[in-house]
């Protein structure tokens, strides 16, 4: 049944993935300036990659889209030179998936640390927050939770780098270091990353706050708790024991979610504070700054993005079922 | 005690006896058991929370200053003259009254001016510059009150070029400035024409610079910031309202149909809602952006493209809870066609949770469509926007910090107080909160 179960949503989940990597296929390969990537590289090279992805010479294309994606696809199974005719970045001479795996280490790097710290405040403060609900330590905590999440991260990251880089001069960088100032003053590359760490795991604690509030209060107020405090445990071993547990059935798939989508990384803050990971790639690659998109790039980036939240999904929820046995997975109506 | 058995035992006048309902006040007694409807029920709930009812108040005073806003400040120099507009970038804010107090005083700090040309501005107007902060090797560091030393530049010029500027004027020029009081010193009259110094502040802005007020300071063009703020509130609320009320009308349709009817068709809904759903919005916004451009339309597009899933879901959930109640069964044997059972029977029940859901959605466009448009990937091509505004305000936050602080209070604010209402309106409907807030 579980097996079952969990190979019909993968199977689902690729499903899903093919059809809406076509539909994003299918719109770049619409752009009407998409044939005009690598003007003024080497014409004949250029005239071999629009003639293998089905482009005729100006530019039209001659085959129909579901041809070319075929192609596509099947371009990574024919070898090494046929990568350079649609994986390749006309702007950074490169192949896509270097230029995304070098990145992601960044981005992996400034996401990680901001996540573990994040867990065990958010679920420090959840507690406390739900065992002391409407008592002035739940409003205290509920408001600076209610303002974190209100107030959008790039604020707090502008305004942070105002008041402490600027303002107070407390930190000396309101950008993190590239890696070759960073190789050279390795101190100074730690202090850059004070403030996006800052931004980052203030918002996560804020996340990880309300939703284990919400589902410690509620459990706290469910009745097999009066039934553990009148077998006679105490308030704490009741919570540690029952109503914590409960609570997580819900909170531990959200965590498992969001380590995987760690790696989508966070565009805002990488942005912000010119991280170079897989956000900043994707901005670039779509040419907000210089000219024509990197069209390639944008596929490459789009899919990676598309994986990485399809795969958190389906963790979380096939989490659920490891977590706690009582959901039965695919259980259909009773 | 005595025990009274017997009624009639009693010795009383029956006289002085009255009915409970013809007493005084019992009247008001009873009408105050009036059923409550669930709306009203609601409302009262509504209301028994502070911060909603503050937050509610703050969205009205935001929501006049964006109505209201735009036409407080009669300042059109950016449209009648560009260039000219230029002269007035990066003006710090100043606010009356509360000038006096030192802040939002119109000042700025600047670094490295020669000794010389502080002496010329203090020969000029001992106000101009407030504080020395530093001194080094004939330069210094200084406060200035940046409005009166933006109108001495203009006329006298800047400290690398520093010669008064005289304009030669036709008599019908000369009139117009004369007309603005903008006549600084006549130089000489050649023929009909006047060589003229210009006060140009007071030309170009009417004012002398101690009656100039720009609020929040001006932009890199010389915008009004305080102005542009309200504008962009309006472009974002209404585009808000807009895209979330199509969102609702798709999402309420929908669901109410899937939910309804349920079967093969609701399957086959579910997948191609799941797959749509599933396409992050960012790579939908910004193929859809690098097609078509950033038109309000395409916009409106790209958050309504899987935005509705969230209005479905409420509702389709809503249906496959009541479709099967007994009332509704009662309906139909009463001979209730489907339309009418959706309408009056199903859907009310689904009406609290999709004002709660209207109330979230209305707030996470706004923080969404800041984000993008810091991102740079929303840009408008007329109107100017929160997001555009603090990404300026960020390039130049060391020198020009109010052109940041504006417009990410003003976010900050807007932000809080349509959460505080939505997690009102949430306590309010939702029923399972019931008794949990005592």
């Amino acid at each position: 049944m579980m097996t079952k179960y969990v190979l019909k949503r993968i199977g689902l989940m690729i499903i899903t993935f093919i059809i809406l990597t076509y539909l994003i296929f299918y719109i770049i390969r619409l752009m009407p300036d998409f044939h005009q990537m690598e003007i003024g590289a080497d014409p004949d090279i250029r005239a071999w990659r629009l003639r293998m992805m089905g482009f005729g010479p100006d530019g039209k294309p001659i085959v129909p889209i579901y041809v070319q994606f075929w192609r596509w696809i099947t371009e990574i199974f024919k070898g090494e030179e046929y990568f350079k005719v649609s994986w390749y970045s006309f702007v950074r001479k490169r192949y896509v998936y270097d230029v995304l795996f070098e990145r992601l280490p960044e981005t992996i790097r400034i996401n990680i640390f901001p996540f573990l710290i994040s867990v065990p405040l958010g679920i420090g403060l959840g507690i406390l927050a739900a065992l002391k609900k409407n008592k002035p330590t739940d409003h205290v905590i509920s408001i600076g939770v209610m303002i974190l999440i209100s107030v959008p991260s790039f604020v707090i990251a502008v305004l942070l780098q105002l008041l402490f880089v600027y303002k107070w001069k407390i930190l000396p960088f309101a950008f993190v270091l590239t890696k070759e100032k960073a190789a050279l003053d390795p101190v100074g590359d730690v202090l850059s990353r004070i403030l996006p760490i800052t931004v980052l795991s203030s918002g996560m604690i804020a996340g990880w706050t309300r939703l284990l509030r919400a589902e410690l209060s509620e459990t706290l107020t469910s009745e097999f708790m009066l039934l553990a405090r009148a077998k006679g445990l105490t308030k704490r071993q009741a919570t540690l024991r029952h109503a914590l547990r409960n609570a997580f059935v819900p909170f531990a798939p959200a965590i498992i979610g969001g380590f995987v989508s760690l790696l989508s990384g966070s565009l805002i803050v990488e942005q912000t504070f010119k991280i170079t990971g897989v956000g900043g790639l994707y901005i670039e690659a779509i040419g907000s700054t210089d000219g024509l998109p990197d069209y390639p790039m944008v596929m490459m980036i789009s899919i990676f993005y598309l994986s990485i939240g399809l795969l958190a999904g389906i963790v979380a929820d096939l989490s659920y079922g490891f977590i706690d046995p009582r959901i039965k997975m695919g259980a259909g109506k009773q | 005690m005595m025990v009274v058995n017997d009624v009639n035992q009693l010795n009383i006048d029956k006289s002085k006896l009255v009915l409970v309902k013809n007493k005084e006040g019992a009247s008001e007694q009873y009408s105050l058991a009036k059923p409550l409807s669930y709306y009203k029920d609601a409302w009262l709930r509504f209301k028994r929370n502070k911060m909603s009812v503050i937050a509610t108040i703050i969205l009205s005073i935001i929501l006049f200053f964006t109505i209201f806003g735009p036409y407080m400040k009669k300042y059109d120099l950016v449209e009648t003259n560009r260039k000219f507009a230029l002269k007035f970038q990066e003006l710090p804010a100043k606010i009356p009254v509360v000038e006096k107090l030192g802040i939002f005083a119109g000042r700025k700090t600047l670094y490295n001016r020669n000794k010389a040309f502080i002496d010329s501005l203090n020969a000029y107007d001992d106000t101009i510059v407030v504080k020395i902060i530093r001194e080094y090797d004939g330069k210094a560091d200084i406060v200035v009150d940046y409005y009166k030393y933006i109108a001495y530049v203009l006329s006298f010029g800047d400290e690398d070029t520093p010669q008064a500027r005289i304009e030669t004027l036709t008599p019908e020029e000369y009139e117009e400035v004369l007309q603005k009081n903008a006549v600084l010193r006549l130089v000489e009259i050649q023929g009909s024409n006047y060589k003229v110094q210009i006060d140009y502040f007071r030309y170009a802005l009417g004012t002398a610079p101690e009656d100039t007020y720009f609020w929040f300071g001006t932009d890199g063009i010389g915008a009004d910031i305080f102005t542009n703020i309200w504008k962009a509130s309006r472009v974002s609320l209404i585009l808000a309202t807009v895209i979330t009320v199509i969102n609702m009308i798709i999402g309420i349709i929908l669901g109410s149909i899937m939910g309804y009817y349920g079967g093969t068709l609701d399957i086959l809904f579910e997948r191609f809602v799941d797959i749509i759903g599933n396409l992050p919005f960012m790579v939908i916004l910004t193929l859809l952006i690098l097609r078509y451009g950033s038109g309000f339309a395409i916009i409106i597009f790209a958050f309504v493209f899987n935005g509705w899933i969230r209005f479905y879901g409420t509702t389709r959930m809503q249906f496959y809870r009541y479709k099967n109640r007994d009332y509704v069964l009662a309906a139909r044997s009463y001979g209730a066609g489907d339309a009418r059972i959706i309408r009056k029977h199903i859907f009310p029940n689904a009406i609290g949770t999709l004002i709660t859901s209207f109330s979230l959605a209305i707030p996470s466009f706004i923080f969404t469509e800041s984000i993008y448009s810091f991102l740079g990937i929303i840009k408008y091509s007329k109107t100017t926007s929160i997001g555009r505004m603090l990404s300026e305000g960020q390039t130049v936050m060391q020198r020009s910090s109010h052109m940041l602080v504006f417009p990410a209070i003003y976010i900050s604010i807007l932000m809080i107080t349509f959460n505080l209402i939505s997690n009102g309106l949430r306590d309010a409907f939702n029923p399972t909160l019931r008794g949990v807030e005592e």
